[in-house]
């Protein structure tokens, strides 16, 4: 028998820090960027465009959710510094998060080159790039939910898995291009559970008065 | 009169109990300073519950105990109160743990 489990203590207040619904949000818009890239694409603008203006709006939403938790959650929640054992953990995390991409660009540099001067190579693709997705999804996921001690991330998982092999599924079979529609769908789906969080917490959490942040 | 002896050894862990540590509010705040690094007030105060009051006056207890260390700084301009336990509260709070699981087992 313990007398205390700091453990889940230290569990519970970490997780508290996922209460704002930023993650959710993040997480959905990094999906709804794909999903505008896609839209580019279908409409038949060049390469380069369609491919800037996804690394602009990636940027843009790491810059949001960044300033975002320095504006919005640490003034509602406060400021905390988790000790060794979580830094260790969210080391962790953040080297899973490189390789994940790392793994990305390796794979969109294969997928290029099969593609080029290639139409036999575009079959090939069309196995490999979503077994890739999928797999590399499913892993990179489970993994920060695991060290992050956050369940949503599991069902994120799939929700990121699923928008590629649905997409080349509905393109084999029918010849319908909805991929700006495959990673809307889940895109909004974290959306709103974020928004939801997100109010939520700014209505359980208001700003703190002056006495409180002089203690 | 063994038994009675018995008793008085069982229960001599109880009367060690660190009571500056014993108070309810007091045992979750170092309970809760004891997994982290450090903390801020309002962090605590929303990981506790307390009230400003409450907390503040618990938290000049544990510092006059020399088991929390509270440091004051601005960040932004705005200021925050940083607290965090010290290595004599870190071991008080092992102990006090201890001597709890040896009363507990006890019973």
């Amino acid at each position: 028998m313990t007398v205390f489990n700091l453990t889940e203590i230290e569990k519970k207040a970490f997780r508290s820090t996922f209460q704002d619904g930023l993650w959710d949000i993040f997480l959905g818009s990094l999906l709804l960027v794909l999903s505008i890239s896609a839209l580019l694409s279908n409409i038949g603008t060049t390469k380069k465009l369609h491919m800037g203006v996804l690394i602009v709006l990636q940027i843009l939403v790491v810059l949001a959710f960044t300033v975002g938790k320095k504006r919005i959650t640490i003034p509602r929640m406060g400021f905390v510094k988790f000790g060794p054992k979580r830094k260790q953990r969210m080391t962790k995390s953040r080297i899973i998060l490189l390789i994940s991409v790392l793994l990305g660009v390796v794979v969109f540099l294969i997928a290029s080159a099969l593609i080029q001067g290639n139409p036999a190579g575009r079959s090939k693709l069309l196995l490999f790039a979503p077994v890739a997705w999928v797999v590399n999804s499913i892993i990179v996921f489970s993994f920060l939910a695991y060290y992050m001690d956050f369940t949503r991330l599991y069902l994120y998982g799939v929700l990121f898995a699923l928008p590629v092999p649905f997409d080349v599924a509905i393109q084999q079979f029918t010849e319908l291009n909805l991929s700006p529609i495959a990673f809307a769908v889940p895109g909004i789906a974290m959306l709103a559970v974020g928004t939801v969080l997100l109010l939520r917490f700014l209505h359980e959490y208001p700003k703190p008065g002056q006495e409180v942040l002089d203690g | 009169m063994a038994k009675q002896q018995i008793d008085k050894d069982n229960l001599q862990p109880l009367a060690e109990i660190d009571r500056v540590i014993h108070e309810p509010a007091r045992l979750l705040l170092v309970a809760t300073l004891s997994v982290v690094e450090s903390a801020d007030f309002l962090f605590l105060m929303n990981q506790t519950k307390l009230t400003r009051g409450n907390l503040s006056s618990h938290l000049s207890k544990l510092e006059a105990a020399g088991y929390v260390e509270i440091k004051k700084e601005f960040v932004e301009k705005i200021p925050r109160t940083l607290l965090r336990l010290t290595d004599q509260g870190r071991n008080a709070f092992m102990e006090y743990r201890q001597k709890m699981q040896q009363v507990l087992d006890s019973f």
